[in-house]
């Protein structure tokens, strides 16, 4: 309902006011006028593909309903990498700015979605090279090296257990615990495969990376994250 | 690569007017010499000349360069492997052509690789003169770099060869960095389509992986199922990577429960200058001129005002005037998405029991037809009919595909999740009856 039918009178006036007012909210490629006043119910009625037409025809409100689509996901993901809230809400918003200032040159070559992974990975691996807060890898001569063999992380506990959200919690703090020991490569595609769902194709687009690539990585890094997990499941390992 | 011979080249040992390439060349054809124990003096005066020159020359900066230029770029030694093993020889081969090529692959995709910080710290500041010493720094870096990045399979086979051999001659240190490099990691490396890198060193595992995603074909998948039969590491394996996203996916969606977002948007338009702010603003100024005249100023201006300069309250404001819109939920413990196999899941359900068991339906009428006729037209949902391996028992209450579908069911363990692939639009030679 647009406030011109609201009933308070001064119709024409008003509704002029209000058309300049949206039309203020001009577009990336400053068109400017044209963009329409349109609810967020409408917004989410449309496609990611439509939304994407609106933003690079110039109607900048258009880039909301993006926004508020993907944001939770890509806050998840960078929040998954960084582990940490506020710089994960930072580099979600630095993410979007990016993506918007780039809208004229998403040729959707991918899908909108991987694009944006793809430019999130990128802002959130910048600022873990810039700060080199959660250092890279450090090998782990026990992990690197131990036979693995047959030994795979045995959640059945978990399941045994009484489900505690004190015990649930601590699983989880482990489990995140672990994830920042992986690379940063390494934890990125276990995040975009189990998180995000991506196939391999679509990671591998989002990683710039070949898909065998994608594979071995995923590969190594469960590896990995059952066997860090399994040493604090049973500390003795360590 | 040898070095052409030229009427005007220089003597070996005066570099000044060789390109690194030649510089390269010769020093290598002369550390063979060396180690063939066919030197003569005059060839050991001019590889000590040769060495003597390395730490200025081109080479080694363009190395340096490209090394350097790795730090921007995202890759890592994994990715760098691939274009380098294209030059590298899979079998060792003289030391002359080992270096050539890895030099040369590196120095064509150092830009794109990640060597980065590891390799310059021991490269870098290398006062060495010795070209020996180079490849020792350089060696050093790679093992080092090994041990932050490759995968631990890989990174043990390097190191295991490198070790011992870098201590003993250049050319065996070499030989073991290009030998190893070329075998193991082109097992990792991988370039290829996802089946084909399924016929590396790792086959096994990785395709255990890839089943898990869902990322096998029809034909594939049957292979590992079949293989898993006999196989309980393997279906534990699979079974605990599956529990591993799950529980993944509950710590993350447990750690961001309750984070609040709601202010991304207004963070991003204001950057961006969105002017939706402006825009408000606007409309409260039309409003307060409009109203005013109209003389019903304080009833409008008590209610519009407030939202119309605050952001936060403007969105307020704005969520009134669109009414029975939720607030963007925070990050809520998310369901992993539905892989594209299962988002056209029919309606069906089934009780199972079963420790592993694989059976293949084709969902066709009362009898299971030839897989060699073509398959007639049908109706839209049928009766499905059930192979089931002999290995297992299942019950099936009910259930529903499409005519074309072909429907795998793998439940590996007891007790744990099912896991259900389905494959529609199948011609029908590609489907077992």
């Amino acid at each position: 309902m647009s406030m011109a039918s609201n009933g308070f009178g001064g119709g024409s006036a008003w509704a002029g006011t209000l058309a300049w007012g949206l039309s203020a909210m001009a577009g990336p490629s400053g068109g400017g006028g044209g963009a329409p006043a349109r609810t967020r119910e409408a917004e989410r009625e449309l496609s990611d593909t439509d939304l994407v037409d609106l933003v690079q025809g110039g109607d900048a409100t258009a880039f909301r309903g993006l926004v508020e689509r993907f944001q939770g996901r890509i806050y998840a993901h960078i929040y998954g990498m960084i582990r940490n809230r506020e710089e994960a809400r930072d580099l979600t918003q630095e993410a979007f700015v990016k993506a918007y200032r780039n809208m004229a040159g998403f040729r959707r070559e991918a899908s909108f979605t991987t694009w944006l992974y793809r430019i999130a990975s990128n802002v959130t691996i910048d600022h873990i090279r810039k700060h080199r807060r959660v250092r890279m890898s450090e090998f782990d001569e026990r992990i690197g090296h131990q036979d693995q063999g047959d030994e795979v992380w045995d959640p059945d506990h978990l399941r045994r257990s009484p489900a505690k959200d004190l015990e649930r919690a601590q699983l989880y703090g482990r489990i995140m615990d672990a994830m920042q020991k992986l690379s940063d490569d390494q934890r990125q595609v276990v995040l975009l495969r189990e998180i995000e769902g991506f196939s391999y194709r679509e990671i591998a687009e989002t990683m710039g990376i070949p898909e065998g690539t994608v594979m071995s990585r995923l590969f190594y890094a469960r590896k990995k994250l059952q066997a860090l997990l399994e040493e604090t499941d049973d500390p003795r390992k360590k | 690569m040898p070095s052409e011979p030229a009427v005007d080249s220089p003597r070996p040992g005066t570099t000044a007017d060789l390109t690194p390439t030649h510089q390269t060349s010769e020093l290598l054809e002369l550390l063979q010499r060396c180690d063939r124990d066919d030197a003569a003096p005059a060839d050991l005066q001019a590889l000590e000349a040769l060495l003597s020159e390395q730490e200025t020359s081109e080479a080694w900066c363009s190395i340096r360069g490209g090394l350097q230029r790795g730090l921007q770029r995202e890759s890592d030694l994994v990715d760098l492997a691939p274009d380098v093993l294209a030059q590298v020889p899979v079998e060792p081969e003289p030391t002359a052509q080992a270096f050539e090529a890895l030099r040369g692959g590196l120095e064509r995709e150092a830009a794109q690789a990640d060597l980065a910080d590891a390799v310059m710290h021991f490269v870098e500041p290398s006062p060495q003169p010795r070209l020996e010493r180079h490849l020792s720094a350089l060696a050093d870096g790679l093992r080092r770099e090994a041990r932050l990045h490759l995968p631990a399979d890989l990174a043990g086979a390097v190191l295991d060869r490198v070790e011992p051999a870098r201590d003993r001659s250049l050319e065996q240190a070499l030989q073991a960095m290009a030998h190893e490099l070329a075998v193991e990691a082109r097992s990792v490396a991988l370039t290829e389509p996802v089946m084909d890198a399924v016929q590396t060193v790792h086959a096994q595992q990785l395709e255990l992986c890839a089943m898990a995603d869902g990322e096998l074909g029809p034909d594939a998948r049957r292979a590992v199922a079949a293989r898993l039969a006999d196989d309980p590491a393997g279906r534990r394996a699979i079974t605990a990577m599956a529990e591993l996203g799950r529980q993944l996916r509950h710590a993350v969606a447990h750690e961001t429960a309750g984070h609040d977002l709601s202010a991304i948007w207004p963070a991003v338009r204001d950057e961006l200058g969105i002017g939706e702010q402006a825009a408000w603003a606007a409309v409260a100024q039309g409003i307060q001129a409009e109203a005013g005249e109209i003389d019903i100023a304080d009833m409008v201006m008590d209610s519009i005002l407030p939202a119309a300069v605050p952001v936060a309250a403007s969105e307020q404001a704005q969520d009134a005037v669109e009414p029975a819109l939720a607030p963007e939920p925070s990050v809520e413990p998310a369901p992993r998405p539905t892989p594209r196999w299962l988002r056209r899941l029919p309606l069906f359900s089934f009780a199972a029991s079963a420790a592993a068991l694989l059976f293949v339906l084709n969902a066709i009428g009362p009898e299971t037809p030839d897989p060699e006729l073509p398959t007639e037209p049908g109706p839209q949902l049928a009766e499905a009919i059930f192979e089931i391996a002999d290995v297992n028992t299942i019950e099936i209450e009910q259930l529903e595909v499409a005519e074309d579908a072909m429907v795998q069911v793998f439940q590996l363990e007891d007790g744990a999740p099912m896991v259900i692939f389905i494959d529609e639009g199948l011609e029908s030679d590609s489907v077992e009856g």
